[in-house]
C-alpha cells in the first residue's frame, strides 16, 4: 500500500514505525494505525512493524549508502526528497563519548514537512518594513519551522533582504543534495548541518547577510553568537522550545538573550490554527 | 571431392570458431572479475574520500565489461527504486552468481570502518574467482580454439 498513492498529502503529517508496535499514522490532525486496508483506530487491524523493517527503511533512507550518512544518523535523522524527516531511535554505540554509529534501530518517525504560504504575515505583520530580532517560542509541533520558512520567504522575496538560513538540522530550508526542498526565497543561502557558531561566523564573515534565520536556541553558546551576530549590525530570527512562557523564563537561554531580542512570540499550534502570544516587545529596540 | 573438402574446411572452421567462442566466453570471464575488482577499488577509495552513495558510484564507474555494467545498472535501478534487484548472470557460475548478486546487493548497509572491512573481506574472495578465471583462461583458453578445429576435421573425416 502507497501512503502518497492513497492518502491526501497535505494532510499527511508523520508516519512512526516501532519495532514489534502497530505503525502510526498522523493524518489531520489525528492519530491513526496504518492497516492493511487504509487507516483505523482499531489497533488489532493494524500493520505490526518489525526491526527488520526498521532497518530496511533507514537503509533505504540512505539510499543504500548508511557510511555516506553515519554523520546524520548519529545525529539522529536523515532528510529526504522533499524535506521529508526521517528521525531515528536506536542503540548509540560510542568510544570514549564519541558516538560512532547507530546500531539496532527501534524505531522511525517519518515527518512529512508543509509550506503555508502567507502565515507569518498573520503573526508577524510589519517585519518586511521594520525587520527585527525576534525570538519564536513554541512547543514541539508548535508550528515554530513553518514560520521560520514562510519569514524567510517572505523576507527574501518581498522584503528583499539577504537572507541566511543557519540550518543545522536541514528542517526550514530542508536541503538535499544543495538545493532547497521548501520555497525559503530567492535572495536566500543556506548553510546546512553546521552547528550555530560556525553557520553564523561563516555567515557574518564571507555571506554578508541581512538578517539571519535559525532554529532551536539551546544554551548559552546559541545565545553568544546571536549577540554577536546582532552587535555586528545582522539582524537574527530564531526560534526555541518552551512549552509555555513561563517556563521559557526558567531556561538558561533566556537570561542569556534576556535585552537582546526586540520581541519574543509564544506561538501554539493545534489543528491547524496557530495562535500567537507576544510576551514582550522592546519600544527601544 | 571437391565439395567433401569444402565442407571438411567448413566443419573446421565451425569447430575453431565454437572453440574460440569458449575461449572469449574464459576471457570475459577474466575480465569480468578484474574489472569487479577494480570497481570494489574505486568503491574503496570513495569510502576513505568522498563517501559517494552506492548507487552513484555505480552509475559513474566506467566499466570494461558489459555484464558489470549490466549487473551496476540494475542494482543501481533496484536500489533507487526500493525493489528486489534481479542481475543479469552471464557466463558466471551459480555459486559466482550468488557471489556476486551478495556483494553488490550487500554494499552501503554499514558504516565506514565495516564498510571498509567488508570490502576487504569481499575483495580477498574475489580474488580467488579472479585468479582461476585467468588460469583458466591462459590454460585453456587457446587449446579450445585447437580442440574446436581439430574436432571439427574430425567430424568431417567420420563423415566422408
Amino acid at each position: 500500500m502507497s501512503l502518497s498513492e492513497n492518502l491526501d498529502s497535505e494532510k499527511l503529517w508523520e508516519v512512526r514505525m516501532r519495532a514489534g508496535r502497530p505503525v502510526t499514522v498522523w493524518y489531520a490532525g489525528k492519530g491513526y494505525f496504518l492497516t492493511r486496508s487504509g487507516l483505523s483506530d482499531d489497533a488489532g487491524a493494524a500493520i505490526l512493524c518489525g526491526a527488520e523493517d526498521i532497518r530496511s527503511c533507514v537503509i533505504g533512507a540512505s539510499e543504500h549508502s548508511v557510511y555516506a550518512y553515519n554523520d546524520d544518523i548519529n545525529r539522529g535523522f536523515i532528510t529526504l526528497q522533499g524535506g521529508i524527516r526521517l528521525g531515528i531511535c536506536g542503540e548509540v554505540v560510542t568510544d570514549d563519548g564519541k558516538i560512532l554509529t547507530v546500531k539496532n534501530y527501534s524505531s522511525i518517525n517519518i515527518r512529512f514537512p508543509h509550506e503555508i504560504p502567507g502565515i507569518s504575515k498573520c503573526i508577524i505583520p510589519g517585519i518586511v518594513s521594520n525587520l527585527q530580532n525576534i525570538l519564536i517560542l513554541s512547543p514541539p509541533g508548535g508550528g515554530k519551522t513553518t514560520l521560520l520558512r514562510d519569514l524567510s520567504r517572505r523576507l527574501s522575496d518581498e522584503g528583499g533582504y539577504n537572507v541566511l538560513i543557519a540550518d543545522e538540522r536541514a528542517e526550514i530550508a530542508c536541503c538535499k543534495g544543495g538545493v532547497p526542498g521548501m520555497d525559503v526565497g530567492v535572495h536566500t543561502d543556506v548553510i546546512t548541518g553546521s552547528n550555530k557558531t560556525h553557520a553564523f561566523e561563516c555567515a557574518m564573515r564571507s555571506v554578508r547577510p541581512d538578517v539571519i534565520i535559525t532554529d532551536e536556541l539551546f544554551g548559552a553558546a546559541d545565545a553568544k553568537i546571536v549577540k554577536e551576530a546582532i552587535g555586528c549590525g545582522v539582524a537574527v530570527v530564531a526560534s526555541a522550545h518552551a512549552s509555555s512562557p513561563e517556563s521559557f523564563a526558567q531556561r538558561e537561554i533566556c537570561g542569556a538573550l534576556s535585552g537582546v531580542m526586540d520581541r519574543q512570540c509564544f506561538i501554539t499550534g493545534k489543528s491547524g490554527k496557530m495562535t500567537v502570544t507576544e510576551i514582550n516587545y522592546r519600544s527601544d529596540g | 571431392m571437391t565439395d567433401r573438402l569444402l565442407i571438411t574446411v567448413c566443419l573446421g572452421c565451425l569447430g575453431a570458431l565454437i572453440g574460440f567462442a569458449i575461449c572469449s566466453r574464459m576471457k570475459r570471464r577474466a575480465e569480468y572479475f578484474a574489472d569487479l575488482d577494480g570497481f570494489l577499488s574505486v568503491f574503496s577509495d570513495s569510502l576513505a574520500f568522498t563517501l559517494d552513495t552506492v548507487p552513484g558510484i555505480m552509475k559513474n564507474y566506467a566499466t570494461h565489461t558489459r555484464l558489470l555494467q549490466k549487473q551496476l545498472e540494475a542494482c543501481a535501478d533496484a536500489i533507487n527504486s526500493g525493489e528486489k534487484a534481479d542481475l543479469p548472470s552471464g557466463s558466471l557460475s551459480r555459486e559466482e552468481y550468488t557471489f556476486v548478486s551478495r556483494l553488490l546487493c550487500d554494499l552501503g548497509s554499514r558504516s565506514v570502518p565495516s564498510e571498509r572491512s567488508a570490502v576487504a573481506n569481499y575483495r580477498q574472495r574475489l580474488d580467488g574467482y579472479a585468479v582461476k578465471a585467468k588460469n583458466s583462461y591462459e590454460r585453456s583458453g587457446k587449446v579450445a580454439v585447437k580442440l574446436g578445429f581439430l574436432a571439427g576435421m574430425l567430424t568431417a573425416v567420420l563423415c566422408w
